[in-house]
Order: structure tokens, then C-alpha cells, then sequence
């Protein structure tokens, strides 16, 4: 054995972590050494030395308080540990079940809206919005079905009320009655335009003279 | 291993593992239990059994008095908050002592720790008694010359221990608290046992080093 692998077995050996057979090397070793012999009751004192300083400190009454009190203060914030995993879950899935609740029972109340024959319902579509699925090929069916007849009261005001999707037969017959739409939608563009119109090349070309 | 539990069924601890019979035998394994479970003496039972040893630990790792208090405190509460992540397979104290070291550690390691000036601190050649808990070296040294000899000595390892680069500081520490094995301090620092060997090495060596004089 070498005095580098026994000096690093020394403090190994004094830790208590060196197997047996590696104690009766290493002991082996000190006995024909003199330099390792040194160093290891050099390191046995620095050991005894290193066992007399304080592992254990006075508590400040203070410091314990205080801690506790801190602790004291994370148990508050805490919630209730039982339904911490059973609350968080709640949290967690309570909007989805709610929103199956509310579709299930918008389901269960809209007619057989799609029964071939019955009135438009209005669905999401009439506001922009994806119908339903069950509906689409209902709807296509329908458009090439005869007008639906009369439904009973009852039935309509189970339905959510309808946007009409043509004018009246009195209107439709008079075009002039209506406002031009897309006129009025291209309003502002046309402000817009004249706003541009009212900036020229020579303006420009004005303010730079002058700048 | 035991179960706790209804009988045939696999009873998880708190943490939600199988709880090894020797983790049983331990008190200190009982105890942090019982804190998991929401037992509220526990706790402060738990303080009182490591709170002076993790304060001197991180008073010595630190090197000063007033963040030591303010890293203990912050260490209790850990224990506390992370309750449920303690897993009774591993010694509570190996579990107390990494949370103090993470937490020492980051605290050595913020920058404007090295403008700090700690009027608590003890410097190198102050005059004054050293504290009355440390003894002596030697309890059989009677004649006040080898006393006093002790005396110095203490007080020199104990600055040539504050000298040491933190990480070899905090594994010699931690292999001296509680007769801690290389595996515990390695766990400890988040290290292998490999590392440990060599910092307890390198550190013991420094220390024969610097005391050449008295050993």
C-alpha cells in the first residue's frame, strides 16, 4: 500500500467507514510507517479535538417562539389538509361538470328540433356560433323537406325565440323600404377615404418649403 | 416491512409509502408522523429535539449569529410546509439537516452576503473568553497551562473550521452531527459518497494543516 491511499484511509477509518479488511491493510501499513504512523495520531487528535467542539446550541426562548409562531401562521394558510387533494379536484373539475350539467339539460329541454318538419331552432349558428353536431345533417335534410306545419303553442315556447331568417312577404316585395347594409357598413371606409384625400402631394411639399 | 392500516390492504404512511419496520423503532420517525397526521404538540416536541442542534450547524456553516437565527427559522418552517414530502424510509435528521444546508448554502451564495459585516461575528485575535459551553479538549487537563493550551486550540479549529470552502465545512459538520454516515451526508449535500470521501478528506487535511502546531 501506498502512503497517499493510506492517509486517505486514516480519516475513513476514524469516521468508522473503511470495510475490515481495509482497516487490517491499512493497519498493516502504519506499523512499517513511520511517516503514516504520525499522521495518523495526528488525525486521531484532530479527531478528539473535533469531538469536544459544541454540536448542540442554547435555544433562545426568542428564537423558539418566534418559530413556532411562524409555523403557527403556515398552518393557518394552509387548508384544511383532509380535503386538500378532494378540494383541489373540485376546483379543478367543477366548471367542466357544470358546463356538462347545463348542456345536458339545454339537450334534454330543446325540442326534437331536428325532427324533419319542425321550426328553425335557434342554435348557436343563428348567432355566429358552431351548431351542435346531432343537427347538421337534419338540417340539410330539411331544407329540401315541405314548410313544417303549424306547431302547437306549447311546444313553440319550449323553443328559444327565433331570429327570422327572410322578411315578412310585405316587406320582401318592397325593396326601396330597405337601407342599403353594405353601404352603411362601408361608411366609415368612405370618411376614412375622404379624410385621406383632404392630405394632397402639394401639401407636402408645402411643408417642407416652409420647414 | 409493517403496514399501517386496515389488514389487507396496503396501508401507506402519510407520505403515501410503505413504512420499513426499523423507520418504526425510531422516535424521531414517530414524531414526524404524528406531524403529518396534523398532531399539533408534534411539532414543537420536533423543535425541541433538533432545533439546537440545526441552529449550531448553521451557525458554524454561516458564520454568523443573526442570519443562523433567521436560517433556523426559516428551516422549522420548511419542515413544516414540506411535511408531506418526508418519507419515513430516510432518518428525520438526514431530512432536517438538507433542508438547513440547501438553505445555508443559498445563503452563502448570495452576492451581497460579501458586503455583510456581522457585529455578532468573533474575529481572529479578538481578546474575550471564549463561551462557556465549549469544554475543553482534554477533561482530565487540570493544570491551568494545559487548560489554557486547550483553550487555544479550540478556539483555532473552531477558526480554521470557519476557514474551510463551505461545501467541505458543511460535510465535516454534518459527518459530526449525529454520527451521520458518508451515504446521510452525501444525501444531504445532494452529492455521491464519492465527493463526500474526498471533501471529508481534503477538509480533515486543511484542519492538520492548520494545526500542525497543536497536533
Amino acid at each position: 500500500m501506498r502512503c497517499r491511499t493510506a492517509r486517505r484511509w486514516i480519516t475513513r477509518d476514524l469516521a468508522g467507514e473503511l470495510t475490515p479488511g481495509r482497516v487490517e491493510r491499512l493497519a498493516q501499513h502504519v506499523e512499517r510507517c513511520e511517516g503514516c504512523r504520525r499522521e495518523q495520531v495526528a488525525y486521531a487528535a484532530l479527531d478528539r479535538a473535533l469531538g469536544t467542539l459544541p454540536m448542540v446550541a442554547a435555544m433562545p426562548t426568542r428564537l423558539e417562539q418566534d418559530t413556532l409562531r411562524r409555523v403557527r401562521l403556515a398552518a393557518d394558510a394552509d387548508p384544511p389538509r383532509a380535503a386538500s387533494r378532494v378540494g383541489r379536484w373540485l376546483i379543478v373539475t367543477a366548471p367542466a361538470l357544470v358546463a356538462t350539467a347545463a348542456l345536458v339539460l339545454t339537450l334534454r329541454t330543446v325540442p326534437p328540433a331536428m325532427d324533419p318538419g319542425a321550426g328553425e331552432p335557434v342554435t348557436g349558428r343563428a348567432r355566429g356560433g358552431p351548431a351542435p353536431a346531432p343537427s347538421t345533417p337534419k338540417r340539410l335534410a330539411r331544407r329540401d323537406a315541405p314548410p313544417a306545419p303549424p306547431q302547437p303553442e306549447a311546444r313553440r315556447r319550449r323553443t328559444a325565440p327565433t331570429v327570422p331568417g327572410d322578411p315578412p312577404a310585405e316587406l320582401a316585395a318592397r325593396p326601396d323600404l330597405f337601407v342599403n347594409l353594405p353601404l352603411l357598413r362601408n361608411f366609415d371606409k368612405l370618411q376614412h377615404y375622404d379624410a385621406i384625400q383632404t392630405t394632397t402631394v402639394d401639401d407636402q411639399q408645402g411643408d417642407r418649403s416652409n420647414g | 416491512m409493517t403496514r399501517i392500516g386496515p389488514p389487507g390492504r396496503p396501508a401507506p404512511a402519510p407520505s403515501g409509502g410503505i413504512i420499513p419496520e426499523a423507520a418504526l423503532a425510531d422516535p424521531d420517525v414517530h414524531l414526524m408522523l404524528r406531524v403529518q397526521q396534523g398532531d399539533e404538540d408534534a411539532f414543537p416536541a420536533l423543535f425541541q429535539r433538533f432545533g439546537p442542534r440545526v441552529l449550531q450547524y448553521v451557525r458554524r456553516l454561516l458564520g454568523s449569529e443573526a442570519r443562523a437565527e433567521e436560517i433556523t427559522q426559516d428551516v422549522f418552517v420548511q419542515v413544516f410546509r414540506f411535511r408531506d414530502r418526508y418519507r419515513p424510509e430516510s432518518r428525520l435528521s438526514t431530512w432536517v439537516f438538507t433542508i438547513a444546508t440547501n438553505l445555508c448554502l443559498n445563503e452563502l451564495r448570495r452576492p451581497e452576503r460579501q458586503l455583510r459585516v456581522d457585529l455578532w461575528d468573533r474575529r481572529e485575535g479578538d481578546a474575550g473568553e471564549p463561551p462557556a459551553e465549549v469544554p475543553l479538549p482534554d477533561p482530565a487537563a487540570i493544570d491551568p497551562e494545559r487548560g489554557a493550551a486547550g483553550r487555544e486550540m479550540v478556539r483555532a479549529l473552531e477558526a480554521a473550521v470557519a476557514d474551510l470552502p463551505p461545501k467541505q465545512r458543511a460535510a465535516l459538520l454534518l459527518s459530526r452531527i449525529d454520527g451521520m454516515a458518508y451515504r446521510d451526508v452525501a444525501d444531504a449535500l445532494g452529492t455521491t459518497e464519492g465527493a463526500v470521501k474526498a471533501l471529508l478528506f481534503r477538509a480533515t487535511h486543511g484542519l492538520r494543516d492548520r494545526l500542525r502546531d497543536f497536533l
